[in-house]
């Protein structure tokens, strides 16, 4: 018997003192996918764990199907048909894929496992999912899309009747997020209900047919999915916030970084410049080299041929200490892994690659330490009580402002992003977009490495397009648009699709 | 007391509160326990533990391990007993020991720094490798040590107080303003909290992470030094279960075995609570075989509890 249609309502949940949720009500028939759209602490997490069983509501109600229940833990949640994909994958990397699928329900015979019959129970899920791969492989071994759809054959093997996603888009590339939209109008078709997270705007009218907007734990609004994107991003900050993409372009300056004939481990000849006062693109699939590049330039891995030149200056190989004291700075992809001391404060975080030069006789100044972050906080806008506040206590937003803020507290000239915005809410979004406009025209050269289109066409000046770790084009502001960027990114040609 | 600062109370000061239970209860067990001598003899006692769990918490806080303490403190109070013997000089002897801690600590370091190895493995090999030189060096005999000047950092007393406390006492008061005042210290926390961000922020990690073991194994030398003057003689066995013993004290003292945090006073009372707990054990007159049983389980129910009031 179908839990479906879920009615939720009167949720209301706090953690302390903070309200997370306070008397949410919402719908999801079967055959029907809703978006759920809000920025960060508006209380989608919070939802989401309370329907999967990791939380329990303080007060409210879940109908599924006529029935009031409550779901009492994540097991519970699985027993009755709800499959929660979080934004990190909960696979077992090294295990196969069939592993993977059965892991906790394997189908045995005195304790043996049926090799056969999962091996063909998994091809046959996957295969319906639009994926052909061999179930023996291990899961390490697929793209992140691939893992996807795998966490969701996974959900399927346990009869799930509502799938949860949770930002699924976020690190997929525009073919790969086709894929999934796909994937999601077979489940529909299926008569299974979809609730879609994303901070994507723009991609939720593809599958949704609702959009239910929360801020600060209440729905502010359900809008249908044909809405605009400015309407949503309205009741979600809560304010007009304009146009999205405030980009003033300036006549760039000279040329801040060659890079030519660069081959590295996962890139072959890359060859281009940029100048002071751009924002230079990088465009392609993930995993066409994007990473890689990033990673030869600032010295995380040697180059085997090329140069890099800095502001005129010629190296074969930097390393990432090198090219900070030449002005080149990074901003890592993955703050919690490559970015933050998730341990640290505010201000140990922000002022790690200076606190050397503010040690006189072996000491630190701590006073002077704090003042930096202070005026680094203020200039980011990074909302916090103190600098001495925990870095984990902080939205992914201001997280990732102050990994940029470390990154321009050695006054680079050169900035390398790579995913900027990349699980950040809306308003923080456009507050990191309008950061970038100000280095950009304080003369700073940006080199923004992005799998979000739209970001890439609203705030390049110019975009290169990678495939297979070579460039394929670069294209002018002018000319760019998004069915070129796909076009160029699957290694088509252009004059092949008119 | 609301419930979240309950919980930073407990997390700030839970083992204190144990170290007073254990105290309280041996008080009640056997009064004359914390009688002057014995309280002297236990202070020292916690002295030599806390000065080699002091280098072993720079280590944990790096997100590393280091098994090795226990072989270099044993290699490093033979060698400045050898030294001794050869050159009847304290300075020399003294010179010898750090030294040789130090080049251990150095051997560590650039192993697992540059080699990239994983600390749990370099310093198992150390351990090793360390054992079999003092068993070739001594012969697996002792080594006696016949000198007043170096005897005196073992059994000396300042203004009345013994030298190996005094020692820590300095060594726990520098490594408190190293790690909360300077680059080193900062360093050292940014490391064990995240090694690839601390050195994708232009860090030079490699260099610190040699630092931070030479400084572990300066620190087991110099606490091989203090015993060994204390047993007035170059024992080969002299450093078995020191690693062990080590890392329970900084386990107990509140720092995170995945690194980043903790703070070097939480090793000082965990050092105290191990102590209290075998000299207590003595006290009370359980038998030798026992006390090792009493010890894990003690230290187990002392964890879990740290454990348990830090989730509530």
């Amino acid at each position: 018997m179908s839990i479906l249609p879920l009615t939720i309502s009167g949720m209301t949940k706090s953690y302390g003192a903070v309200r997370a949720l306070r008397g949410v009500g919402l719908t999801v028939g079967p055959g029907e996918c809703l978006a759920l759209v809000g920025e960060n602490g508006a209380g989608k997490s919070t939802l989401m764990r309370i329907l999967a069983g990791e939380e329990r509501p303080d007060s409210g109600v879940l109908v599924f199907n006529g029935r009031p229940t409550a779901v009492t833990s994540p097991r519970h949640a699985q027993e009755l048909g709800i499959c929660l994909i979080h934004q990190e994958l909960q696979l077992v990397p090294p295990l196969s894929v069939v592993d993977n699928i059965f892991l906790g329900r394997e189908e045995t015979r005195l304790g043996v496992l049926k090799s056969g019959r999962q091996h063909k129970q998994a091809t046959r899920i996957l295969e319906e999912l639009g994926l052909r791969i061999d179930v023996t492989e291990p899961v390490s071994s697929l793209s992140i899309a691939e893992q996807q759809l795998v966490e969701i054959a996974k959900g399927l093997l346990r009869n799930a009747e509502l799938v949860i996603m949770d930002e699924p888009t976020a690190a997929l590339a525009p073919p790969e997020v086709e894929r999934l939209f796909s994937v999601i109008r077979v489940l529909i078709k299926n008569g299974k209900g979809v609730i879609y997270i994303s901070h994507r705007i723009d991609e939720i009218s593809e599958v949704a047919s609702r959009v239910v907007v929360l801020r600060d734990g209440s729905v502010v609004g359900e809008l249908p999915a044909n809405v605009s994107g400015r309407e949503v991003v309205k009741l979600m900050v809560g304010r007009d916030v304009g146009e999205f993409y405030p980009r003033t372009r300036q006549p760039p300056g000279g040329t801040a970084l060659e890079v030519r004939d660069l081959t590295a481990p996962g890139i072959s000849d890359i060859t281009f410049d940029l100048r002071y006062g751009e924002i230079l693109g990088v465009g392609g699939l993930v995993g066409a080299g994007q990473r890689e590049l990033a990673a030869a330039i600032y010295g995380r891995t040697r180059p085997s041929s090329g140069e890099i030149r800095i502001h005129g200056t010629s190296f074969v190989s930097l390393s990432p200490l090198a090219a900070i004291v030449h002005g080149l700075t990074l901003v890592p992809e993955d703050r919690r892994h490559e970015g933050l001391n998730m341990k640290a404060s505010i201000a140990e975080n922000v002022t790690l690659p200076v606190v050397h030069r503010h040690d006189p006789w072996g000491v630190l100044k701590l006073r002077d330490l704090a003042a930096l972050t202070g005026d680094l906080m203020e200039r980011f806008r990074i909302k916090a009580n103190s600098s001495a506040q925990s870095i984990t206590e902080l939205s992914g937003g201001n997280q990732q402002k102050v990994v940029i803020a470390r990154a321009m507290i050695t006054q680079p000239a050169i900035l390398i992003l790579l995913e900027p915005t990349r699980g950040v809410d809306v308003g923080a979004k456009f507050e990191i977009y309008e950061l970038l406009n100000r280095l950009t025209h304080e003369g700073k050269a940006v080199l923004m490495i992005s799998s979000d289109l739209p970001e890439l066409l609203g705030m390049s000046d110019r975009i290169v397009v990678l495939y297979k770790g070579r460039i394929v084009s670069t294209l002018n502001r002018a000319e760019a648009t998004r069915e070129k960027l796909t076009v160029l990114a699957t290694g088509q040609r252009l004059d092949a699709h008119p | 007391m609301n419930r979240t600062s309950a919980a930073r109370f407990f997390r700030l000061y839970g083992m204190i509160l144990v170290l007073i239970v254990l105290v309280a209860a041996l008080r009640i067990l056997q009064p004359r326990a914390l009688g002057m001598a014995n309280v002297l003899n236990l202070a020292r006692q916690i002295s030599i533990t806390a000065l080699v769990s002091a280098g072993q918490t720079l280590v944990i806080l790096a997100a590393q391990i280091d098994l090795s303490v226990g072989s270099v403190l044993g290699l490093a109070g033979v060698v400045a007993a050898g030294v001794l013997r050869d050159t009847d000089s304290a300075a020399m002897a003294v010179a010898a020991g750090l030294g040789v801690g130090a080049a251990c600590g150095f051997a560590n370091g650039i192993v697992v720094a540059k080699g990239k190895v994983a600390s749990f493995i370099v310093t198992l090999a150390t351990l090793g490798v360390a054992n079999g030189v003092i068993l070739l060096y001594t012969g697996a005999r002792p080594i006696a040590v016949q000198n007043d000047d170096f005897m005196y950092l073992g059994e000396g007393k300042w203004l009345g107080v013994p030298v190996p406390i005094i020692l820590a006492a300095i060594v726990y008061v520098a490594l408190w303003f190293i790690l909360s005042r300077t680059r080193f210290g900062r360093y050292n926390y940014a490391i064990g909290g995240n090694e690839l961000a601390t050195r994708l922020a232009g860090v030079p990690v490699d260099r610190y992470k040699i630092y931070i073991f030479m400084s572990a194994g300066a620190l087991a030398g110099l606490t091989g030094i203090v015993l060994t003057a204390r047993l007035g003689s170059g024992v080969p066995t002299l450093g078995i279960g020191f690693e062990l013993v080590s890392i329970t004290a900084v386990v107990l003292g509140g720092t995170s075995l995945f690194g980043g945090e903790g703070r070097i006073w939480g090793t000082l009372v965990g050092a105290a609570i191990t102590g209290v707990i075998t000299n207590g054990l003595s006290i009370l007159g359980v038998g030798a075989y026992y006390q090792p049983v009493v010890t894990g389980i003690v230290i187990l129910v002392a964890v879990l509890a740290d454990r348990w009031l830090r989730a509530t």
